[in-house]
């Protein structure tokens, strides 16, 4: 019996190709693109200037009041988002039911200009909404908008939410025209995908799918616009920015979406393409229609949204996923406009020039992206109400370890590290003595890659897995990154600022946030499912559900969740706030089936994670009241967690590993009297993401060794602080707490085995 | 050693005796048998029987540290995905192979040049401190696909999803029932490739790609090598020159910890004196190896190795020189006549502006 069906109830979509999604299908239609050259003069130092913009007036005739005051980030969003709502005819719902998940490619200026963090935009959404559900930013580059969507579905069948906002957004910045520039990645003219590749052109936008279960739409009285019948990711594990030739990436990842939805080749009938335009990806996708459909590929028509609208980066596979619910509904399948019909070779249909009204019961949306990022969505036409079965309770262990820390590289250093109590807030970590990657590729990684490699390596080889190239292929990785490579980053806009017609092009090939979690899989060859997720300290707590659900989907038996994050030295620390640091942790999570098959050692298990919204004015005073919600919502492996801290009494987590932020104290001592508290900052100070792994890997080495950094303060022991590394017994349970402030707050309570 | 397809060669086949293995060395007794070879090999697609290339393969849990230690490039890290080219040197920094390294889940592959398998297998057992087992697969042998549509052959005969495979990626895949290893190589500046393919099955395979394409002996192979300057170790690694007289630098990594002739190579890195090797082409006739170079009157190095190239019309070769005399764009007296040095590759491969589709 399948899963439990989940549909799209509700489109929005604001881009250079229409306003709504009613405007931009009857675009789709008359085939009318949106590419102009680019009227900002700041755009005249490049040869290239076309781009799919978003008129202002469709933005300010949409917003109003203080919505008009956000940064057009947030303001494309906020649009796309209240459509989507509004189609769904979605009048009451419960807040804390209602979740969003955003793919979004690029850091965002705020309303003066300035960076803001990437899970803002999202924040902003959600609290405009009400939308008191899981929160999401997930950021595979160009591939982040399917993502979204695949990854929605997976929050509504674990029973995280009833309704999620999936979708993507990404404005149009000079310092990426210029890094794509750079590239020699732009086209002159307006795009001519499949025929005449010779670069794409950059667009902005926004776009999102209502997704909720087909039975509770029915109930309330919803039209299923289409089934979210599966999706599928993969890593190329081949190049930053390149796809890989071959196709066997995004083979692999429509293979994956087709199996996930229980079908075959076969019941294709139309495939949204990645459709970029530039010679490598045309080529690339090319194959991927080849190899995938064989014999049938020249039946099974093809054609990119991206002819109209450019590359809306983040927000493409959201668009592109709209247009295919779109061709669904409507039985047409849109077509790539700009296309030369002389173009060879001949043997795919890329539907030239005109729409084609047919029979369509199953589109396939795909997206790749830099750092071999794959991933296909699959839509249907939705099916009567059937039978279904819950999502599957699969254990899943902790089973190896890899800090790349200040105070140590690897787990034996930071044993040793946490027993002689040392501290190294601030520093980064001593990745010397030993190799972690071949030469040819480590001399051109930037620091957060190689701290994310390094971590990657050591908790691979702590974990004493030793997989054939087969197993390998199916192997996941999650990347957690707050902020991605400050060194990159920099780099990049500094010479932007100096020349943007010289921009650094390998630090921009790094500059996308998933960036180093593709150096990851590149360099230790893994090709399974793959994301990267950007909610800053909670991303790797966030990261771990994503690792729990791809083992309880069957998706993979092991996954590698990798977290890193770098200080930006030289800048002003500000009063009163932990000391940043660098670096990386990355803990191996694998399905306690396959641990017990090859007898490894495994840490802990998973019991339950929770997630909340954190609101932007919470103070110390909420800590209390946050805790108490997120040990009530602890869901996970074991189905008596469901139902919350209530079980819990009795087997308490005798430790609880915190963030160290203020107010947390006092919670825990509420919520759990009986629990020693302690923190990891001392080891490393605040490194964003990395700091909330390696508050998981903590939790873990407390479980399996009995052992835990001690923490000043009063009390000492149960009902106060950790006063001795070595503790009495290992610890049943272990509590890890992660606060993205302003954003989400995590709890993952991790058990003995 | 014969090849272990001599029985489905043509009868009029020119074998030559290299090192310990007998090869074709041209597939027919015909005048033009060469420049007909090379031609396929240059425009078309090639089939090589690479058979006098011995795989040896290295297992045991310290097989990566063996090979780590007796290949003079860094392998730590070769997954069964990758192969690499590399030397294998002595004590004294002098060349032993230059192998392929092909990664495998439990150890490493090693690919020997051509009749230099013997040597090889000595070399590697003599040194094997770590205890690993050295086996030699006789029951594998190779065939190499080379020429701008060798990827069209691929398609054909293998998989059409492995034509497009990078540089020196490996893919263990089946062909008619038989396991074979396929690699994305090139020894010619062409698109390459390489299978690794059991004894019981090279002869259908070989039959088969015959259709497709057309084969070429070892004579057009080592042209079509040099035109591109791919070393080729039994003509260049003579006279004693070390690593860096012969222009092999490219297959020594000096960064690595330690590798079993690296002191040596160190040491003439550092030292920076001796000779060098640089194309040149003209004169009258192939002059031999060893033949006198001379600059000005004086004697300023030798001939190491040279052909008539069916590509330019006229004698290619290497002269290795005094190292301040190795630079393109000079004149040479060789044999009594004027010849000019150049810059590789003194043919460009047609491959080079053929995209694979």
């Amino acid at each position: 019996m399948a899963l439990r069906p989940i549909v799209v109830t509700g489109l929005g979509i604001i881009c250079a190709a229409g306003r709504d999604p009613a405007e931009f299908w009857q675009r789709l239609l008359a085939g009318q693109g949106g590419l102009a050259p680019v009227e900002d003069e700041a755009y005249a130092v490049f040869e290239a200037r076309y781009a799919g913009q978003v008129p202002d007036a469709w933005i300010t005739s949409q917003l109003t009041g203080s919505d008009a005051d956000l940064d057009r980030t947030a303001q494309l969003a906020l649009i796309a988002a209240r459509q989507a709502v509004e189609q769904a005819g979605l009048s009451g719902f419960d807040q804390d039911r209602f979740g969003i998940i955003l793919g979004k490619c690029q850091a965002t200026p705020d309303a003066a200009g300035l960076y803001q963090p990437m899970h803002r935009t999202q924040d902003v959404v959600a609290e405009r909404l009400g939308l008191g559900g899981p929160r999401i930013l997930v950021s595979t580059a160009c591939a982040a908008g399917g993502n979204a969507v695949g990854l929605a579905k997976d929050k509504i069948l674990t029973g995280e939410a009833d309704i999620v906002l999936a979708g993507g957004v990404d404005p149009l910045l000079f310092g990426t025209y210029a890094g794509f520039a750079g590239l020699q990645a732009l086209s002159t003219g307006p795009c001519r995908p499949y025929s005449h590749s010779d670069g794409l052109n950059l667009g902005e936008g926004a776009a999102f799918l209502l997704l909720e279960p087909l039975d509770l739409a029915l109930a309330r009285g919803a039209t299923p616009l289409a089934e979210v019948a599966g999706y599928g990711l993969s890593a190329d594990a081949y190049h930053a920015t390149a796809p890989d030739p071959t196709g066997r990436g995004g083979a692999s990842a429509v293979r994956r979406a087709l199996a996930d939805a229980g079908l075959t080749t076969d019941d294709v009938g139309y495939v949204s393409g990645h459709g970029t335009g530039t010679p490598a990806n045309d080529a690339m996708e090319a194959k991927v229609m080849r190899v995938v459909f064989g014999e049938r590929a020249g039946q099974v028509p093809t054609s990119s949204i991206k002819s109209y609208v450019g590359h809306t980066l983040g927000a493409a596979g959201a668009v592109e996923a709209v247009a295919s619910v779109l061709a669904l509904r409507h039985g047409v399948a849109p077509p790539t406009i700009g296309f030369d019909d002389d173009a060879e070779p001949r043997d795919l249909d890329f539907v030239p020039n005109t729409a084609r009204p047919m029979p369509i019961d199953t589109v396939v949306s795909n997206n790749y992206a830099f750092g071999g990022n794959n991933v296909s969505l699959v839509l249907t036409t939705p099916q009567p109400p059937r039978e279904y079965e819950e999502f599957p309770h699969r254990e899943a262990v902790i089973t190896g370890l890899g800090p790349a820390i200040g105070a140590a590289t690897g787990i034996a250093e930071l044993s040793a590290a946490i027993l002689a109590g040392r501290e190294a807030t601030g520093e980064a970590p001593s990745l010397e003595g030993r190799t972690f990657a071949p030469r040819s590729l480590w001399r051109h990684m930037n620091q957060l890659s190689r701290m994310a490699i390094a971590a990657s390596r050591l908790a691979w080889e702590d974990s004493g897995l030793k997989l054939p190239r087969k197993e390998l292929d199916d192997v996941g990785l999650v990347f957690a990154t707050g902020a991605g490579s400050a060194e990159s980053t920099g780099g990049f806009d500094e010479s932007i600022a100096l020349n943007p017609n010289k921009p650094a092009v390998l630090s921009f090939s790094n500059v996308v946030l998933n960036a180093t979690g593709g150096a990851v899989c590149q360099t230790l060859g893994l090709r399974g499912p793959t994301t990267t997720i950007c909610n800053g300290a909670a991303s790797a707590s966030l990261a771990l559900d994503c690792a729990v659900e791809m083992i309880r989907a069957g998706k993979a038996e092991v996954v590698l969740v990798v977290a890193a994050d770098e200080a930006v030295y030289g800048t002003a620390q500000p009063p009163g706030e932990p000391v940043k640091g660098s670096g990386a942790v990355a803990f191996v999570v694998e399905s306690a089936d396959h641990c017990a098959g090859r007898d490894g050692m495994p840490y802990a298990k998973i019991l339950g994670t929770s997630h909340l919204p954190g609101e932007p004015t919470d103070g110390p005073e909420q800590a209390r009241p946050a805790l108490a919600r997120g040990l009530e919502r602890l869901h996970g492996a074991e189905p008596a967690l469901t139902s919350g801290l209530e079980r819990l009494r009795g087997t308490e987590p005798a430790l609880v590993l915190g963030t160290g932020g203020a107010g947390e104290a006092a919670a825990v001592r509420t919520a759990l009297p009986h629990a020693a508290l302690t923190t990891s900052v001392g080891l490393a100070g605040d490194c964003q993401a990395a700091s909330g792994a390696l508050n998981l890997a903590l939790g873990a080495l407390a479980i399996r060794d009995g052992i835990t950094p001690a923490h000043a303060g009063t009390p000492e022991g149960p009902g106060g602080f950790v006063a001795e590394p070595e503790l009495a017994a290992p610890v049943a349970q272990a509590l890890v707490l992660s606060e993205s402030p302003g954003s989400v707050r995590g709890a993952v309570l991790l058990g003995a085995i | 050693m014969a090849s272990v397809l001599a029985n489905l060669h043509p009868e009029d086949t020119v074998y030559g005796d290299v090192g310990d293995a007998s090869l074709p060395r041209r597939f027919s007794a015909a005048p033009d048998a060469l420049s007909a070879e090379y031609k396929v090999l240059r425009e078309r697609a090639a089939i090589l029987d690479l058979s006098a290339h011995l795989l040896i393969e290295v297992t045991g849990a310290e097989a990566i540290d063996f090979a780590q230690r007796v290949l003079a490039r860094d392998v730590e890290y070769l997954t069964s995905e990758r192969c690499m080219m590399s030397l294998v040197l002595d004590e004294s920094g002098q060349v032993v192979d230059q192998v392929l390294a092909f990664g495998r889940e439990d150890g490493i592959l090693l690919e020997s040049s051509a009749g230099a398998g013997a040597r090889l297998l000595e070399h590697l057992r003599t040194h094997n401190d770590e205890g690993v087992e050295i086996t030699e697969r006789d029951d594998l042998t190779v065939l190499g696909l080379e020429g701008p549509y060798a990827w069209g052959v691929v398609g054909r005969l293998i998989d059409g999803e492995l034509a497009a495979l990078p540089f020196e990626s490996v893919v263990d895949t089946t062909w008619n029932d038989s396991e074979i290893i396929f690699a994305r190589t090139g020894f010619t500046g062409e698109y390459g490739y390489q299978m690794l393919v059991p004894k019981s099955a090279v002869g259908e395979l070989w039959t088969q790609s015959l259709e497709h394409a057309q084969a070429a002996g070892q004579d057009a192979l080592e042209l079509a090598m040099l035109e591109v300057r791919q070393p080729i170790p039994r003509h260049e690694v003579t006279g004693g020159a070390n690593v860096i007289e012969i222009g092999a630098n490219w297959l020594v990594d000096v960064t690595k910890d330690a590798f079993v002739g690296k002191d040596a190579v160190l040491e003439a890195f550092e030292a920076g004196t001796g000779r060098r090797t640089v194309g040149f082409t003209g004169g009258e006739g192939v002059p031999t190896a060893g033949t006198r170079v001379y600059a000005g009157g004086e004697d300023v190095g030798e001939v190491v190795h040279a052909v008539h190239s069916v590509g330019l019309g006229t004698t290619l070769g290497l002269i290795r020189v005094d190292a301040d005399l190795a630079a393109a764009g000079l004149e040479f007296t060789v044999a009594g006549s004027e010849v000019t040095t150049l810059t590789s590759p003194y043919i460009v491969p047609k491959s080079w502006s053929i995209p694979i589709i």
